[in-house]
């Protein structure tokens, strides 16, 4: 719960910081500031409500599994 | 138009080579010298410390064809070279995998401070409150500029020298050569299999500084030579850490031990004169994890600044700090998952981006530099 109030208050300041700057770089960063915010936003919300978050880890296994698990096992084997 | 009130990116205020070489030395140490000596440990039980040399030979083309890569494009960052080689579509795609790495590689740092600090000194203390406090570091360092980051580098350079030399100099009375003995007993298999691991972690990470340094410095003549000797010297001091764990645990406890730099330091001091000198170490390991984190931050942002063509970033470097803390609470529940993660997926992964992608970058520069050197000598006939 701490963590969460924590992430709301951070990003109360980063909006704070784009009343203060307010850039007049192009659309893009804006875009990019909201998508940024969005991620965050719904990080928060999923484990409010216990919904499991998506796992980067899980994504990089599944990536790597078939070159890393067999070089891996040949190596252990040889070397046990 | 109105005119901006926004910071602007002062790009005359770079680091110097020094200073870079510095940062470098301080990112390897990062966060390895308190994991990697079990995992290693644990494979090549007492040839550890020839595992790390051996890992560093294997990975050293990655810092080296980073650096060559961002040099034959005019000193920009890697993510950069991937648009000037790959175009703009294929080429942010490549560029966003870089970035993803070094988001990745971000909440992996932030990670191992927040298990360090809950499972050695804080047990009660959740993570955030550790992640928090380095991540808000990492902002304002970001912020501050290169300049600021490569003197912030050179003070923890001297800080950290000095700790280590003290923390190995009271350890010599506890030495045990013989734990080194018998070496190569496992063959060579086994120093290949704790080879494994170090390559991937921290050696083809190298990639994150050599790939974002170049636009912060002015290089010099003999730069990436000096990037080498600094990367070399960073095994070297990884292998020394390990060389000394094992003199003074041996293979079997070194590999049972949570942190060994940890213990380590625990044992060393001069008996009723200088004792318990950890949180020492401890500073010193603080500051190596501190530059490693600002480092990936920094190569995360300027990546996003080149991919979606803004002046630049300053304002995201807050939400993308968010990001990472909110990951980093979710991502490697356990040390035990942090462990596998290293032992077998890091290393395919670093190298897709430390080896593969820069070495595809180089051979399609290479085939573009012989297709114009054709026209060009067709148009002077």
């Amino acid at each position: 719960m701490s963590g969460i109030v924590l992430s709301i208050l951070l990003m109360l300041i980063g909006i704070a910081e784009w009343r203060r700057f307010s850039p007049s770089g192009p659309f893009r960063l804006a875009l990019l500031y909201i998508f940024l915010y969005g991620i965050n936003v719904a990080m928060i919300l999923l484990n409010t409500w216990d919904v499991p978050t998506p796992s980067l880890g899980e994504l990089i296994s599944w990536l790597t599994d078939p070159v890393a698990r067999p070089a891996f096992d040949w190596l252990r084997v040889g070397a046990s | 138009m109105r005119p901006s009130n926004f910071p602007p990116v002062v790009r005359d205020r770079l680091m110097t080579p020094g200073q870079a070489q510095a940062l470098l030395f301080l990112f390897i140490l990062g966060t390895a010298i308190l994991i990697i000596p079990t995992i290693i440990t644990s494979h090549a039980q007492q040839d550890a410390w020839l595992s790390v040399l051996l890992a560093a030979l294997v990975a050293c083309p990655a810092p080296l064809m980073t650096l060559s890569l961002c040099r034959k494009h005019r000193g920009q960052t890697v993510v950069g070279a991937c648009l000037s080689v790959m175009g703009p579509y294929a080429g942010t795609v490549l560029g966003a995998g870089f970035v993803f790495y070094g988001f990745y590689l971000s909440i992996h740092v932030t990670k191992n401070v927040g298990m360090f600090m809950t499972m050695m000194l804080q047990p009660e203390t959740p993570f955030w409150p550790f992640h928090l406090l380095i991540l808000t570091v990492a902002v304002y360092a970001y912020r501050l500029g290169p300049e600021v980051l490569g003197r912030f580098g050179q003070l923890l350079l001297i800080i950290v020298l000095v700790v280590f030399t003290f923390t190995f100099l009271f350890l010599i009375g506890k030495l045990h050569p013989e734990f080194l003995f018998p070496v190569l007993d496992g063959g060579w298999r086994r120093l290949v299999a704790g080879a494994y691991p170090v390559v991937g972690f921290p050696f083809l990470e190298t990639l994150v500084v050599c790939g974002w340094i170049l636009p912060q410095i002015q290089e010099p003549p003999g730069f990436r030579r000096k990037m080498m000797a600094t990367y070399f010297l960073g095994a070297v001091a990884v292998s020394l850490v390990i060389l000394f764990t094992l003199m003074v645990f041996g293979a079997e406890w070194t590999a049972h031990l949570s942190f060994p730099l940890y213990s380590l330091a625990q044992e060393a001091g001069i008996a009723d004169v200088i004792e318990r000198i950890e949180p020492l170490t401890l500073i010193a390991w603080i500051a190596c994890v501190q530059i490693k984190l600002i480092l990936c931050f920094a190569f995360v942002l300027d990546g996003i600044c080149t991919l979606v063509r803004v002046p630049n970033t300053h304002l995201l470097s807050i939400p993308l700090a968010v990001a990472i803390l909110l990951f980093a609470e979710k991502e490697i529940p356990s040390e035990v998952h942090l462990i596998e993660n290293v032992n077998l997926y890091w290393t395919p992964y670093s190298a897709l981006f430390g080896l593969l992608a820069p070495l595809l970058l180089l051979a399609v520069t290479w085939i573009r530099g012989l297709g114009k050197g054709k026209s060009g000598a067709q148009e002077e006939e």
